[in-house]
């Protein structure tokens, strides 16, 4: 691991960034910075390579600059729930159909 | 609000598109052209950094990026203005069945003027054939126009090897990429492409803003539809709205960033969709080629049941029967017809968009819609009883009234 990106630092970093994507009022817009970022964070854990590790760090870090400014702008505008979020079976992926 | 799963019509814009126009809607106003002042420079800064990010999309140059107010515009600079430019010279033109209907528009028009134009027929699976194709081209052949991926029944055509054969035969090649562009992986040098449109809204960027690419070597010329300030290289006067045109360069780069990605998500959920209905409802055909198609675009047909009926019992899945444009018209897509598919067929078609956005939930509920939906209206149709007990409708005699 480099020096430049902890490991307790790239932690706190996918903290605040599933944070921020919760922030979202938008139905499809929170799950996906959410997906985003889970898997952002993922693949940050593989990377072996130094370089390109601390390249998607700082990726990540100004996405989530984006997404807090984001999901602040879009709690004041969204307004309409989606059907799928007045099924809670639906919303928590629990209603599924077979594997 | 209904589910959104009609990523063909439009894209939402990506809130980190819009983070990036929010500067030029707010503060940043300045006319891109105006070269006097610092709120000019700043903006004309922004449109090309913009137009170098549309570029590097498709393996352009940023020179060769000419904005336009979508793809439309686009298709229309495209198709007319070479033909009217190579006039003296050149008067065929050649276009396929399945093209948008600003292609096919802009081709009637030059048929009017005079043009001649060959509408190439397609395979059952919606392919071009590169046969067809090359008997097609003359020595008064100005232009060849096919899309690169269909925008109902999302099938990919193969732009290289029709880029190669134009080449060979020094005609000038156009593609439209709206439904392509973000989505695919595009690059004009190796796919011999001559002029490209690309759509803002369709790679989740702002509505109201398109790009053309024009070639610079071998130099593609055009005589321009709009005329007056001479921006855009002269091809397309006008001011460039400056945050739309960020918005647009946004949404390319995140494009082409994203694409592996988004490819993989759509991929996924495309296939949970088919394989979901397909092991829950019977006679349930896809249209187009599977072997050339874009995930995203998944359009079938249910038979027996109309497609229109399906779309209004499924209100809360926002779908359509086919493209935006026509989906206030009950006839049957002219894409389903020219794919050679039957009239009952054609009128029980449905497209599902998938996109970036797009949940696996969402998924999942449309599944269980439409197979509540199809039971339902399948049993109050007499053609489905009729079926069930076995009689062949192709050999009914329909009384006439």
């Amino acid at each position: 691991m480099s020096a430049s990106v902890g490991r307790s630092e790239i932690l706190g970093l996918y903290r605040q960034s599933l944070r921020a994507a919760r922030q979202f009022e938008t139905y499809n817009f929170r799950k996906y910075f959410y997906r985003r970022a889970r898997d952002r964070f993922r693949a940050i854990g593989a990377q072996q390579d130094a370089a390109a590790r601390a390249a998607a760090v700082a990726e990540a870090q100004a996405e989530l600059a984006v997404v807090r400014r984001q999901g602040a702008l879009n709690r004041m505008f969204a307004h309409n729930r989606t059907v799928i979020e007045a099924d809670p079976g639906y919303a928590a992926g629990a209603r599924r159909f077979a594997e | 609000m209904p589910i959104y799963l009609d990523a063909q019509a439009t894209t939402p814009l990506d809130p980190r598109v819009l983070d990036a126009m929010m500067p030029f809607m707010t503060e940043n106003y300045g006319n891109p052209h105006s070269r006097t002042h610092k709120y000019g420079w700043d903006t004309e800064r922004a449109v090309d950094t913009a137009r170098e990010q549309v570029a590097a999309l498709i393996g352009a140059h940023p020179k060769e990026i000419v904005f336009t107010s979508g793809a439309t515009e686009a298709n229309n600079t495209a198709v007319k203005g070479v033909a009217r430019f190579y006039k003296g010279k050149k008067n065929h033109i050649i276009t396929a069945q399945t093209e948008h209907k600003c292609v096919l528009d802009s081709c009637r028009v030059l048929q009017e003027e005079g043009f001649e134009v060959t509408y190439l027929p397609v395979s059952k699976g919606g392919m071009v054939s590169l046969e067809d194709l090359k008997a097609a081209i003359r020595p008064t052949t100005a232009l060849v126009s096919i899309m690169a991926v269909n925008n109902e029944i999302g099938v990919v055509q193969d732009i290289a090897e029709i880029g190669k054969l134009c080449r060979a035969r020094r005609v000038f090649f156009h593609t439209d990429a709206a439904q392509a562009a973000g989505k695919i992986p595009l690059n004009v040098a190796d796919m011999n492409v001559d002029l490209m449109s690309i759509s803002g809204h369709k790679l989740y960027g702002p509505k109201g803003v398109g790009a053309l690419y024009v070639r610079r070597r071998p130099r593609v010329r055009l005589e321009p539809i709009i005329t007056g300030g001479g921006q855009e290289r002269g091809l397309r006067s006008g001011t460039v709205p400056s945050s739309l045109v960020v918005g647009m360069g946004a949404a390319a780069a995140l494009g082409a960033r994203e694409l592996d990605y988004d490819y993989a998500h759509v991929s996924r959920l495309s296939k949970r969709l088919i394989d979901g209905i397909a092991a829950r409802v019977s006679h349930v055909v896809r249209n187009g080629d599977p072997e050339h198609i874009y995930p995203g675009c998944v359009n079938l047909s249910f038979s027996f049941v109309e497609g229109e009926s399906l779309l209004m019992a499924l209100k809360n899945v926002a779908l359509s029967s086919g493209s935006a444009c026509t989906s206030a018209s009950l006839e049957p897509s002219y894409v389903l017809r020219a794919l050679g598919a039957e009239d009952d067929m054609a009128h029980s078609s449905i497209r599902f968009g998938i996109g970036r956005f797009t949940t696996e939930s969402e998924v999942d509920y449309v599944i269980d819609n439409v197979e509540a939906h199809v039971t339902r209206l399948r049993e109050m149709s007499p053609l489905w009883e009729m079926f069930q007990e076995g009689i062949d409708l192709k050999t009914i005699q329909w009384s006439q009234h």
